[in-house]
């Protein structure tokens, strides 16, 4: 069986080593900070003093998930952080998708025009716009609400812009074939673009949904009270600048970045097909 | 501070600006002043502590802090304790993260509806809460209440005193002490009982410590403005004018002075010998230290508030606490004045009603008593600021078990500085003007006499671009 492969692509396992090699080093790369917080969280803060440091736990004990989980709240803030990052996520692509279409599809008088506004929007840094922002939340009175964490971040230029791009290459044919059988924009957006722009979509997605887990600024300004604030507050509840608080600092990294670790495996497929997209003609 | 943050400091201070530009006139005339009259701001009215003695119902007030971890633990300890002890006041905690960002969601609120009662913030921003308008002075609470400050330590006092009005209320206080290796101080043929306390005591120390091998490098330095500083406070000699800003808006840096040509040459002499391990900016605040445990180096200066910290790791790792030998001594520097105490105090908070200020007072003198410091003390590592408070057993307890600590209290108890460190109103700015210039001599080797002018330059531009900002 193995012979069978083998034998007519004789060059490719040659190719191949080299390839995976350079592959491993940079997951290693990638990988070993993660690790060596893992290392640190499972070991008392002593250890952490000594050098060059140990690769392996010596005396493991989970006592700092536990620390940092009561201390820093993260229960109920890895549900504030869920619901919000999932309003936020699901309203950027709804947004995204809309504004894309139309600059993609529609011919209007100053769309090229609109269409860089729209992008200058990505030059303005944050802290910019950070004050006015405040502002206008509290005057609406949304401090200390969902509604006040996630409504400012619903529409994102970087996703129409990734959004057009993709819908870009859409041939214009099936447009018309699909006024043909009768749809209108609505029915071309649904049926057509959609489903052939999903992984450009998926990966729109799955970085919405990172920015808005990992956003710290906004909500730590937004909110006083434990019903409304997020995971990355926490966090910032446990660090310190004492050595001994390091293990503890490192298992709450650990529980935070979890829940992106995991959607990161479930979607890779389509975050590489969204990134690559449209790289090749094909 | 990065420029991220500096772009972001900026914006806000001209959004808070722009709603404080109704006083400058008023301000543009009382800097300088230094008639016996108190001060407008000094009126007992605004914080009417009989007041709060009459209430039916608690008021209930909001106070910002930046205490993480065990030490916040702790302060919520407190408050229940404090709600337990009285009727009158209910504290609400709101942790609104590090002390930059603290004061940068406080100037973006502090007008609105959503500001705070109380808020926490570090001596450095002293002149730009002053300047926005937005704060009661502890000295009119002072007043009100009769309260006596002469249990106080006189330089902790000083530090958040300015043209004679004490404006916060001190709360957490931390003193830059020396660190170093007891056992590698004995490897070297150095006294542990006799650590340096200038900074040619330092030099040779490190000398003997480079040339004995006892390790690669003697001394692990953090990239940090605070020391300097602490140094001019150590000689006695301002850093800006105005006598530090404390009798009138600073205008200018003084870092050509004496005191600053004695530290970059000491600097250079050590960096050109070797002998100082860079660990730059040290985000962690704890690189330094890891150095001196790792034996990369022997001796290093770090806050008092990282003390507490050192000695628990070193408990969970007996092997290496009996191979460093934790030794602790009062920063080496120059003699004349004295080092002044760093760290955040409480401001009150105008928001109209000032029965809040006097709800939030009340609290805060209730953190100052002896009892409460001594506690403060015990769990957090922050120094006591009254005399009184160290003759309890809390902190007697700790001072026996872990000496290091009473060689920090004793470092400001002692402190011979009347005038306070600088006040200055563009502090970021000044503080990385100081901090480039070390990195510059760090990294490249600057020529000395080339390099002070040019710190003082970027820092003397930092003074005043704050102070067109409030047109002073």
């Amino acid at each position: 069986m193995a012979a069978d492969v083998a034998i007519p692509h004789r060059r490719r396992p040659r190719r191949h080593v080299g390839r995976y090699a350079l592959l491993a080093l940079g997951a290693f790369v990638v990988l070993f900070p993660i690790y060596a917080a893992l290392v640190v969280s499972l070991q008392p803060a002593g250890r952490l003093l000594e050098f060059p440091g140990q690769l392996l736990p010596t005396e493991p004990t989970l006592e700092a998930f536990r620390t940092a989980f009561d201390r820093g709240s993260l229960g109920r803030y890895l549900v504030n952080s869920a619901v919000v990052a999932v309003l936020i996520t699901a309203a950027q692509v709804l947004t995204s998708i809309a504004a894309a279409y139309a600059f993609a599809f529609l011919r209007f008088w100053g769309s090229q025009l609109v269409f860089l506004v729209f992008l200058a929007t990505l030059m303005v840094p944050t802290e910019v716009t950070i004050v006015a922002n405040f502002e206008t939340v509290e005057s609406l009175g949304w401090l200390n609400s969902y509604a006040g964490l996630a409504v400012p971040f619903f529409a994102f230029a970087f996703g129409t812009f990734l959004l057009r791009q993709a819908f870009l290459g859409i041939p214009r044919d099936l447009r018309d074939a699909s006024a043909l059988d009768g749809h209108g924009h609505w029915g071309f957006l649904r049926h057509v673009v959609v489903p052939l722009a999903r992984p450009s979509i998926a990966a729109l997605a799955l970085f919405s949904f990172l920015m808005a887990w990992n956003q710290y600024l906004w909500p730590l300004l937004i909110t006083d009270r434990d019903e409304y604030r997020t995971v990355q507050i926490g966090l910032k509840t446990l660090t310190s600048s004492s050595v001994s608080d390091f293990p503890v600092v490192m298992a709450g990294t650990i529980i935070a970045a979890l829940p992106i670790l995991l959607g990161l495996v479930l979607f890779q497929r389509h975050i590489i097909r969204g990134l690559t997209a449209g790289a090749i003609k094909g | 501070m990065t420029h991220r943050n500096r772009l972001l400091a900026g914006a806000l201070a001209l959004a808070l600006l722009a709603g404080a530009c109704g006083g400058d006139d008023d301000d543009a005339a009382s800097p300088g002043g230094d008639t016996d009259e108190t001060p407008a701001a000094v009126d007992p009215e605004r914080c009417p502590v009989d007041e709060l003695e009459q209430v039916d119902e608690p008021v209930t007030i909001t106070m910002w802090h930046t205490m993480t971890s065990v030490n916040a633990e702790e302060l919520e300890a407190m408050v229940a304790d404090y709600h337990a002890s009285q009727d009158r006041v209910r504290v609400e905690l709101v942790f609104t993260g590090s002390y930059d960002e603290t004061f940068e969601r406080y100037r973006t609120s502090a007008r609105g509806q959503s500001a705070p009662d109380l808020v926490q913030l570090e001596e450095t921003t002293l002149q730009q809460v002053i300047d926005s308008e937005t704060a009661v002075p502890a000295a009119a609470c002072i007043e009100a209440a009769g309260y006596d400050t002469s249990d106080h330590l006189p330089a902790v006092l000083a530090e958040f005193t300015v043209e004679d009005v004490l404006w916060p209320m001190p709360f957490n206080i931390s003193t830059p002490i020396l660190y170093f290796s007891q056992r590698r101080f004995e490897a070297a043929g150095l006294d542990p009982a006799n650590p340096p306390t200038d900074l040619d005591g330092l030099l040779e120390a490190s000398r003997a410590i480079v040339a004995t091998g006892t390790s690669p490098q003697a001394f692990s330095l953090e990239t940090q403005a605070w020391y300097v500083e602490q140094w001019f406070n150590m000689a006695g000699e301002p850093i800006v004018d105005q006598r530090n800003g404390r009798d009138g808006r600073a205008t200018e840096a003084l870092l050509e002075g004496e005191t600053g040509q004695q530290v970059f040459d000491w600097l250079s002499t050590m960096l050109g010998e070797q002998l100082v391990l860079d660990v730059g900016r040290n985000p962690s605040g704890s690189d330094h230290f890891f150095a001196i445990a790792g034996n990369q180096a022997s001796m290093t200066i770090g806050t008092s508030a990282a003390l507490g910290g050192v000695y628990d790791a070193l408990a969970t790792n007996p092997g290496l606490e009996e191979e460093v030998g934790l030794g602790v001594a009062p920063l080496p520097g120059p003699t004349g004045g004295g080092v002044v105490p760093g760290g955040a105090a409480l401001w009150l908070v105008d928001r109209g009603e000032p029965l809040r200020v006097a709800a939030a007072w009340d609290w805060s003198a209730w953190l100052n008593e002896p009892e409460q410091q001594a506690r403060w003390h015990g769990a957090t590592g922050y120094i006591p600021i009254r005399t009184s408070a160290i003759e309890l057993p809390a902190v007697q307890q700790l001072w026996a078990e872990r000496p290091g600590f009473e060689i920090a209290y004793r470092q400001v108890a002692e402190s011979a500085n009347e005038v306070g460190g600088p006040v200055i109103g563009g502090y970021p700015g000044f503080r990385d003007a100081v901090e480039d210039g070390i990195e510059r001599l760090v990294q490249q080797g600057a020529d000395i006499a080339a390099l002070l002018p040019d710190i003082d330059t970027a820092a003397t531009e930092a003074i005043q671009d704050y102070n067109e900002l409030v047109g002073g």
